[in-house]
C-alpha cells in the first residue's frame, strides 16, 4: 500500500514507463514523461519556497500541463486547489485568499484578468504558466515561470518529507451561507478511494479512461488517481469539445476508451443529443456514474447499447468522496431509482434519526458516514466543520453528516430519498440555493430572492430565480444574471428570473418555497 | 453582418454572454476560445436558431466546427434552410 498519492504515479512510471499516461487529441505524455514533467514542476515550486502544507491553485483549461502541474504540486508536498477554469476571476481571487495559496498555475491569456481580480493584493509568491508565452506576463510584480523554463529543472523526483495525513487537494463546493467551502482531502483519504476503485473495477495498464469531469469536481479523482495507479491512459476531454455531447461521445468511441465515468446528465445528453445509438460502444468495459440520480429509462437505453460493460452507481458527497456503490448487475425492470448501494472504500454508513439513534430497516433517516475517505474538514472554517464532522458514540472516528435522507432496503442496500436542506444538483454539480440567493439579494435593487430547482429530465434540475425588487427600483433580467456571473460559476447562474410583487408566505410568515416550487414546476 | 448573423449576435449578447462585452465581437471571431459556451448554452442556441429561423438542426450537426463563431452558426442555419 502506498503512503502518499504521488507514489502511485512514481510506481507506474517505474513499471510501465513507455505506456501513455495522458492523451489529448494528438498530444500525449507517457508515464516516464508525466513523472519527469511533474518532478520538474515540483522542483520549480520548491525553488520558489513552496513546500509541505502549502496550497497551489490551478486555474487553466484542461491540458497535459494541467495534469503534470497537479501531480507536481503534490510532489512538492503541497496541496493542489483546482478552480473552475470558467469561474469568474473574482471567485478565483476569493478562493486564493481563502486558503492563502502560495502559487498559481494558469495560462498567459489570463494575466489581465488576474491583475484586475487581485488588484495588487495577491497571496501568491509566484505564478506558473501552463503555456509558453513569448514574453512571460507579469502580475503585480510576481515572478512568472513559463512552462518551457521547467525544462531546466532536474527530472528526478525531489526528496520531500511527507505522510498520509498531509493535505493532497482542496475542492471548493457551493456554500449555503453565500461563500464556497474548501473541502480538504489528505493523501490517506484520496488513497482509500483510489485503491478501492482501481481494485474493484480491476483497472490495468491496458485500460483507456475517459476524463469528463473537470478537475475541480471530485469525479476526476478516479480518472486521474485510480488511472495512474493502474498505469492506464487517461483521456481528458479537450476544452473545445466539452460542450458538445455528439463530439465527445464520438471521440470516446473512436479512441475505444474502455472505462467511462461521468454524471448521469452527461450520459443522458449522449443519448438524447449525442447520437450514441449510431456509435460503436464495443470497447467499453466499465461504465460508472455518480453525482445525481440516473433516470432509469436512460440507464436502460445505455445498458442495451453496451451489454458487455459493467455498470455501477457510485455515491458520495465531496466531503467523503465515494462512500457507497451499487453494482448494476442486470437491466432494472422497475422505474424506481437505483439504490446507492453498500459501503465502499472501508467506510461505514449509519442511518440515524434526529436524536442520533439508528433507525430500523425501511425507516427513513439521515446518512452519516465514517471511515478512511472522510475529508479532514473545511479549510479555515472550524465551526462549519464541527457542524458536519462529529464524534458519535456509535463510531470510532469522526462521522460526516451528509444531509441526505436515506433508508436501508430489505436487500441490505441504501436508497437515497432526498435532501434535508436546499442543496440541489444541476448537471451533476452540487449547488446550494442559498449561495445564489445571497448573491441576488446583494444587488442594490433586490429586496428578496428565492431560487428554485425546476426538475429536468436531461440535466436533473434547471435553476430559476423569483425576485422581488425594492420599491421604486428597476433592474433587468440580463443585468441580474450578469451580477450573478461576476462571482458565481456559470452553472450557478439562474437560467431564468421571474419578477414578482411579493413572495408567497406560509402561515408562520416564512417564504413558501413549496408553493414557488410547484408553480415553477407546472409552469403556472 | 448578415441579418442572420445580427440576430444570433443579439441572442448571444442577451442570453449567453451577458457578463461579457461583445460590442467588439466580429462574426468570424471564435466563441469557443472564450470558453463560455457550455452544454446548456449550446442547447439554448440550438433552440433559438430553430425557433427564430424555422430550421431543424440535427444533433449530429451540433459540433464544435459549426459553433466556432457567429459566422459558422449562421452558415449552419443557411445550410439547414435548404433542407
Amino acid at each position: 500500500m502506498s503512503l502518499r498519492l504521488t507514489d502511485v504515479l512514481s510506481e507506474s512510471a517505474a513499471r510501465v514507463p513507455v505506456r501513455d499516461a495522458v492523451v489529448m487529441e494528438s498530444r500525449r505524455l507517457t508515464y516516464a514523461g508525466l513523472e519527469a514533467a511533474s518532478n520538474r514542476m515540483a522542483r520549480s515550486l520548491i525553488a520558489h519556497g513552496i513546500g509541505r502544507g502549502d496550497r497551489v491553485a490551478l486555474w487553466l483549461p484542461k491540458s497535459l500541463e494541467a495534469v503534470a502541474a497537479l501531480w507536481g504540486v503534490m510532489k512538492a508536498g503541497a496541496a493542489y486547489v483546482p478552480v473552475d477554469p470558467g469561474a469568474p476571476p473574482a471567485r478565483l481571487a476569493w478562493i486564493a485568499r481563502n486558503c492563502a495559496v502560495s502559487g498559481l498555475v494558469t495560462r498567459s491569456d489570463r494575466a489581465a484578468a488576474l491583475e484586475e481580480a487581485f488588484a495588487g493584493q495577491a497571496p501568491m509568491r509566484a505564478l506558473w504558466y501552463g503555456d509558453d508565452p513569448a514574453e512571460a506576463p507579469r502580475v503585480a510584480g510576481l515572478p512568472a515561470v513559463p512552462w518551457r523554463a521547467l525544462a531546466a529543472e532536474d527530472a528526478e523526483r525531489p526528496d520531500v518529507p511527507g505522510g498520509e495525513d498531509d493535505l493532497a487537494y482542496l475542492l471548493y463546493t457551493s456554500g449555503s451561507t453565500g461563500e464556497p467551502k474548501g473541502v480538504v482531502h489528505t493523501h490517506k483519504s484520496a488513497l482509500a478511494f483510489t485503491e478501492w476503485a482501481a481494485d474493484t473495477f480491476a483497472l490495468t495498464h491496458e485500460d483507456r479512461l475517459a476524463n469528463h469531469a473537470p478537475f475541480h469536481f471530485d469525479l476526476s479523482t478516479f480518472d486521474l488517481f485510480s488511472g495512474a495507479r493502474a498505469g492506464a491512459a487517461v483521456h481528458p476531454v479537450p476544452p473545445r469539445l466539452f460542450a458538445f455531447p455528439a463530439a465527445v461521445a464520438k471521440s470516446w468511441c473512436a479512441q475505444r476508451l474502455t472505462v467511462w465515468y461521468a454524471t448521469p446528465s452527461t450520459l443522458t445528453l449522449f443519448l438524447t443529443r449525442g447520437n450514441l445509438a449510431a456509435l460503436d460502444l464495443s470497447a467499453v468495459r466499465v461504465l460508472l456514474f455518480a453525482g445525481e440520480v440516473f433516470p432509469v429509462k436512460y440507464l436502460r437505453q445505455l445498458m442495451r447499447l453496451a451489454p458487455q460493460a459493467r455498470f455501477a452507481n457510485l455515491y458520495g458527497p465531496t466531503e467523503t468522496n465515494v462512500c457507497t456503490w451499487y453494482d448494476v448487475t442486470s437491466i432494472p425492470a422497475e422505474d424506481r431509482p437505483l439504490p446507492i448501494g453498500v459501503p465502499s472504500c472501508g467506510d461505514e454508513c449509519l442511518v440515524l434519526d434526529e436524536s442520533l439513534q439508528p433507525v430500523a430497516e425501511g425507516q427513513t433517516g439521515e446518512l452519516w458516514v465514517t471511515g478512511p475517505t472522510l475529508m479532514m474538514g473545511y479549510w479555515g472554517a472550524e465551526e462549519r466543520t464541527a457542524q458536519v464532522l462529529r464524534r458519535l458514540e456509535l463510531a470510532d472516528g469522526p462521522a460526516y453528516r451528509t444531509g441526505d435522507i436515506v433508508r436501508w432496503r430489505h436487500d441490505g442496500t441504501l436508497e437515497f430519498l432526498g435532501r434535508r436542506d436546499h442543496q440541489v444538483k444541476t448537471r451533476g454539480y452540487r449547488v446550494e440555493l442559498g449561495e445564489i440567493e445571497t448573491r441576488l439579494t446583494a444587488h442594490e435593487a433586490v429586496d428578496e430572492a428565492v431560487v428554485v430547482a425546476v426538475p429536468d429530465e436531461e440535466i436533473t434540475n434547471r435553476l430559476k430565480a423569483v425576485v422581488v425588487l425594492k420599491p421604486g427600483s428597476t433592474v433587468g433580467e440580463a443585468d441580474l444574471k450578469q451580477h450573478c456571473a461576476l462571482t458565481l460559476p456559470r452553472y450557478m447562474v439562474p437560467e431564468s428570473i421571474e419578477f414578482r410583487a411579493g413572495l408567497p408566505r406560509t402561515s408562520s410568515g416564512k417564504v413558501d418555497r413549496r408553493a414557488l416550487q410547484e408553480s415553477s414546476t407546472t409552469g403556472a | 453582418m448578415t441579418s442572420t448573423e445580427a440576430a444570433i449576435h443579439e441572442f448571444l449578447t442577451k442570453d449567453v454572454f451577458y457578463d461579457q462585452d461583445l460590442s467588439g465581437l466580429k462574426p468570424g471571431d471564435s466563441l469557443l476560445e472564450r470558453g463560455l459556451l457550455d452544454s446548456l448554452a449550446i442547447l439554448k442556441t440550438v433552440t433559438f436558431c430553430e425557433e427564430q429561423f424555422g430550421v431543424t438542426i440535427p444533433d449530429v450537426e451540433v459540433l464544435p466546427d459549426n459553433f466556432e463563431s457567429i459566422q459558422a452558426i449562421a452558415a449552419l442555419v443557411e445550410k439547414q434552410r435548404g433542407k
